[in-house]
Formats: C-alpha cells, sequence, structure tokens
C-alpha cells in the first residue's frame, strides 16, 4: 500500500509518499509507475520552475515541504495532490492519502 | 532534469529474487597428465584424482592428495586391475 501524507496549514505545507503499490512483482508493477511518474514529475516541477520546497527522496519515500504560501508553489503541489488522488479514487486498495 | 524517474520506484522489491546459490570453485584440472606410451621422468606426475579411479601400479606412487607420479624413468602404461579396476605403471625403457 502507497501511502500519501498530505499536511494543509492555509495551504499545502507537505506531501509525502511512501511505501510499496504491491499491485504485482517489481517491473511490473503499473500502480507504482504511475505514482513514481507523478511524485518525480513533480519534483522536477517544483525544482525547474524554481519554486519553494525541500525534496527529500529515500528508498521508497519522497517527502516535500515547504512554508511558502506563494501562489506558484502552492499551484504545483496542489496540481500534484490532485494527481495522486486521481490514482487513489481509482485504485483505493494500493494507495491511501490521510490529509493531517 | 534534476529527478531521474524510477518507474518502479514505489514498487516492492520482494519482486526481486536474490539466491543463495550462484558460486562454484574453480576446476581442479583433474585426470592424465601423461598419456599411455609416454615418457615420464621419475618424480613426474602421471595422473591426478580424488580418490583411487586408478590405482598405482610398477613405479608409481600415491600422493597425499591420490596424485600418481612415477618414482622411476621409463614409459607409461596404463593397464587393467583385475575386472573393474585400472592401474598405471612406468616401465624403464630397455638399454
Amino acid at each position: 500500500m502507497i501511502r500519501v501524507s498530505i499536511k494543509r496549514r492555509n495551504g499545502i505545507e507537505k506531501i509525502s509518499v511512501t511505501g510499496h503499490a504491491d499491485a504485482a512483482a517489481y517491473g511490473e508493477d503499473l500502480i507504482c509507475a504511475g505514482v513514481s511518474s507523478i511524485a518525480f514529475g513533480l519534483c522536477n516541477a517544483l525544482d525547474e520552475m524554481k519554486a519553494s520546497a525541500d525534496i527529500k527522496i529515500k528508498e521508497n519515500s519522497i517527502e516535500i515541504r515547504t512554508d511558502s504560501k506563494d501562489a506558484l508553489t502552492q499551484t504545483i503541489l496542489e496540481t500534484g495532490y490532485y494527481q495522486l488522488k486521481t490514482v487513489s479514487d481509482q485504485y483505493p486498495e494500493n494507495m491511501k492519502i490521510t490529509e493531517v | 532534469m534534476k529527478y531521474t524517474l524510477d518507474i518502479q520506484f514505489f514498487a516492492s522489491k520482494k519482486g526481486v529474487s536474490s539466491t543463495k546459490n550462484g558460486r562454484d570453485s574453480a576446476g581442479r584440472r583433474l585426470g592424465a597428465k601423461k598419456a599411455d606410451g609416454e615418457f615420464a621422468s621419475a618424480g613426474s606426475i602421471i595422473y591426478r584424482q580424488r580418490g583411487t579411479r586408478i590405482y598405482p601400479g610398477k613405479n608409481v606412487q600415491r600422493g597425499g592428495d591420490d596424485t600418481l607420479f612415477a618414482t622411476a624413468n621409463g614409459i607409461v602404461k596404463y593397464e587393467r586391475l583385475g575386472k573393474d579396476k585400472k592401474q598405471v605403471s612406468v616401465y624403464p625403457e630397455q638399454a
């Protein structure tokens, strides 16, 4: 199960994505491929567009934090959130989003 | 771009099986070192083996690792020993 945790304080402060989709064997896991693409795309978007965010990538874990409420950073983060939500709505047994 | 996509980043690595096998020791190059009819000098190795696939005959002795070696100069001869065994001997050349 991939666990997505969203922390909101007048906007998104943290998005963390951790765990395994366990939808299929390594190399054939489509859910994982979708979530990986969203997560890495989100990291590159924040980096390339010079948004204010701190990104940490470890094994099976991506954590994005920001103190900034600027429109650019929040728009990118909200886009990532809705992309992740699109997957979790469709595959609730493989991915779960919790908002804290 | 800074972050390279790993398309299976959130996949369970369990799928990647690891095996405890996959090791082997180097070949010991056993077997005949002198052919039948070949000249062997005293002390030269004739046959490397584990156990006694071939037994020592005349002018041949067995080393600690069952290696057969010549104890005199001469011609190597592989012979039958009893019903189902083999031995190797070294016959000094006729002067």
